[in-house]
C-alpha cells in the first residue's frame, strides 16, 4: 500500500509541476447554455426554462501598476409556456407577459497597486438590461497584503441602482420604480502553511425599493381548496441580510488540492441560508486540469411565504425560491491545452453542473470555453 | 433582529482584523510554488464563476450564499 501511495505522490509531483501559470494579459471567449425544469413549487406558476449566451472577457496589464478588465455577455431566456389556469379563476388573462427576454451585461474594471505597496484599488462599472428593468453600478475595492503575502485583508462597497419597467405578470402597465442595492464585504485571506490556505469573509447587504417581483402572483382560493383568483405578491420595500463565509484549500502535492467551502447567512425576512462545498481538483496532464465539487445548501421559509393567501395580508408570497428547500449540486471544470505555442498560449475549458431542489425544480448547465494567455 | 446582525458583523469583522495584522508569517517565498498553484484558487474559473452566480445564486432566496460579491438580488448578477 504505501509503495502504491509513493508512486501515486510521484506521479502527482511530475503532472504537477508544470503547472498553469498566471499570464499577464488574457482574452476569453465562453458559451452558456441552462436548462430548468419544473416538477413542483407554484402549481399555477411554470418555471422552466432555457438560457443561451455568448461571454466575452478581458483581461489586461497596461503597466507595471495598473489594469484593466472588461465583461460583455448576452443571453436569451426562452420561458416555459404558461400554465393553463383553471376556468374556476375569475379573471383569466395571461400569467406571464413574455416568453422570451433577451439579457445584456457589461462590466468594467480598473485596478491600481503601486510597484512595491501592499495597497491595491479596484474600481468597476456594471451595467445590466433587460425587458422588465435595467441596472447600473459601481464597485470599489480595497486590499492590502500583510506579512509578506501571507494575509490579505480586502474591504469592497459594491452599489447597485435598478430601474424597474413597468410591466406586471398579467400585462398591465404600471408606474417606473427603483431599486437600490448596498454591498459591504470585508475578506480575509491566509497561507496558514506552505500546503494550506484559508479565505473568511462578512458580507452586509442591504435592499430598498420594489423587492417584488412584477411576474411573481399568488393564488387566492376557496373554502374547499379550489383557485378561484390571482392576487399580487407583495414584499417590503426594504431588505438587510449579514453573511458569513469561509473557504480553504489544502495541497498535499502540487497540482492535487482538497478544498471546502461554507456560507451561513440571515436576512430580516426570516430566511436562514446555509451551504457547504467540498472540492477536489487533480492534475490530469502537464496543462490539464479538473475540478470536482459537490453543493449542499438548505433554507428555511421567508415570513412572508404563504400557502394560503389572503385578501387582507400586507406582504405574502407564493415564490418558491423564498420557501424552505434543500439543493444538492454536482459539478466538474476540465481545463486542458488547445496549444502548445506561447504568446498566446491557448487553453480550453469545459464545466457542467446541476442542480436538484427538493420542491421540484431541477436544472442542468454548461460551459464551453477558449481562452488565449499572453 | 438589528442586535444580532451588530453582533454578528462586529465578531466577524474584529476577529480577522486582530489575527491578521497580529503578523501571521507562515511561509517564506520559496515556499509558495503549491500556494500559487490553479487548483489552490478558491474560484476556479472565472465563467464558472459568472453562469453559477446568475444561474444557482438567483435561486436561494433570490441571492447570493456562495461567499461572492453579488449584485443585490433580482437575479440580475
Amino acid at each position: 500500500m504505501r509503495v502504491v501511495a509513493s508512486w501515486v505522490g510521484a506521479l502527482l509531483v511530475v503532472l504537477g509541476c508544470a503547472a498553469p501559470v498566471a499570464a499577464e494579459n488574457t482574452f476569453e471567449v465562453d458559451l452558456f447554455a441552462f436548462s430548468q425544469a419544473d416538477h413542483g413549487g407554484q402549481p399555477l406558476r411554470a418555471e422552466g426554462m432555457t438560457y443561451g449566451s455568448l461571454r466575452l472577457a478581458a483581461d489586461l496589464q497596461l503597466s507595471d501598476t495598473l489594469g484593466v478588465t472588461l465583461n460583455a455577455a448576452g443571453g436569451l431566456i426562452d420561458n416555459e409556456d404558461p400554465q393553463p389556469l383553471p376556468a374556476t379563476v375569475d379573471q383569466v388573462l395571461t400569467t406571464q407577459a413574455s416568453a422570451e427576454i433577451i439579457t445584456l451585461d457589461a462590466q468594467a474594471s480598473l485596478r491600481y497597486r503601486p510597484l512595491g505597496s501592499p495597497w491595491g484599488v479596484t474600481t468597476g462599472l456594471y451595467y445590466h438590461h433587460q425587458r422588465r428593468y435595467v441596472f447600473i453600478g459601481a464597485d470599489a475595492t480595497a486590499s492590502l497584503d500583510l506579512a509578506g503575502g501571507d494575509s490579505v485583508l480586502a474591504l469592497t462597497y459594491s452599489f447597485r441602482f435598478g430601474i424597474k419597467k413597468p410591466r406586471r405578470w398579467d400585462d398591465l402597465v404600471m408606474d417606473f420604480d427603483f431599486l437600490r442595492s448596498h454591498n459591504l464585504i470585508f475578506g480575509w485571506t491566509q497561507h496558514l502553511s506552505p500546503s494550506w490556505l484559508v479565505g473568511t469573509s462578512v458580507q452586509y447587504t442591504r435592499q430598498d425599493g420594489p423587492l417584488d417581483d412584477q411576474f411573481n402572483f399568488v393564488v387566492l382560493y376557496d373554502d374547499a381548496g379550489v383557485p378561484v383568483h390571482l392576487g399580487f405578491e407583495a414584499l417590503p420595500r426594504e431588505r438587510n441580510r449579514v453573511q458569513i463565509s469561509l473557504r480553504t484549500r489544502y495541497s498535499p502535492v502540487q497540482g492535487l488540492s482538497f478544498g471546502l467551502d461554507g456560507s451561513v447567512y440571515r436576512d430580516d425576512w426570516d430566511v436562514t441560508h446555509g451551504a457547504i462545498e467540498p472540492s477536489l481538483e487533480i492534475p490530469l496532464s502537464p496543462l490539464t486540469r479538473v475540478r470536482l465539487w459537490y453543493r449542499f445548501a438548505a433554507q428555511t421559509r421567508a415570513k412572508y411565504f404563504r400557502e394560503r393567501p389572503t385578501t387582507v395580508a400586507q406582504y405574502q408570497t407564493q415564490d418558491f425560491d423564498l420557501d424552505a428547500f434543500t439543493v444538492q449540486s454536482p459539478g466538474m471544470l476540465l481545463l486542458f491545452p488547445l496549444s502548445t505555442t506561447t504568446d498566446p498560449r491557448w487553453m480550453g475549458r469545459l464545466s457542467a453542473f446541476g442542480f436538484f431542489r427538493s420542491d421540484g425544480i431541477s436544472a442542468g448547465g454548461a460551459n464551453l470555453g477558449v481562452e488565449a494567455l499572453w | 433582529m438589528k442586535g444580532f446582525f451588530l453582533g454578528l458583523l462586529a465578531a466577524a469583522i474584529l476577529a480577522p482584523v486582530t489575527l491578521a495584522t497580529s503578523g501571521c508569517s507562515t511561509t517564506r517565498y520559496h515556499e509558495r510554488a503549491k500556494l500559487a498553484d490553479h487548483c489552490m484558487q478558491l474560484d476556479a474559473d472565472p465563467a464558472l464563476v459568472f453562469i453559477r452566480t446568475k444561474t444557482e445564486g438567483a435561486r436561494e432566496a433570490a441571492f447570493g450564499g456562495y461567499g461572492r460579491s453579488p449584485a443585490g438580488g433580482c437575479g440580475c448578477e
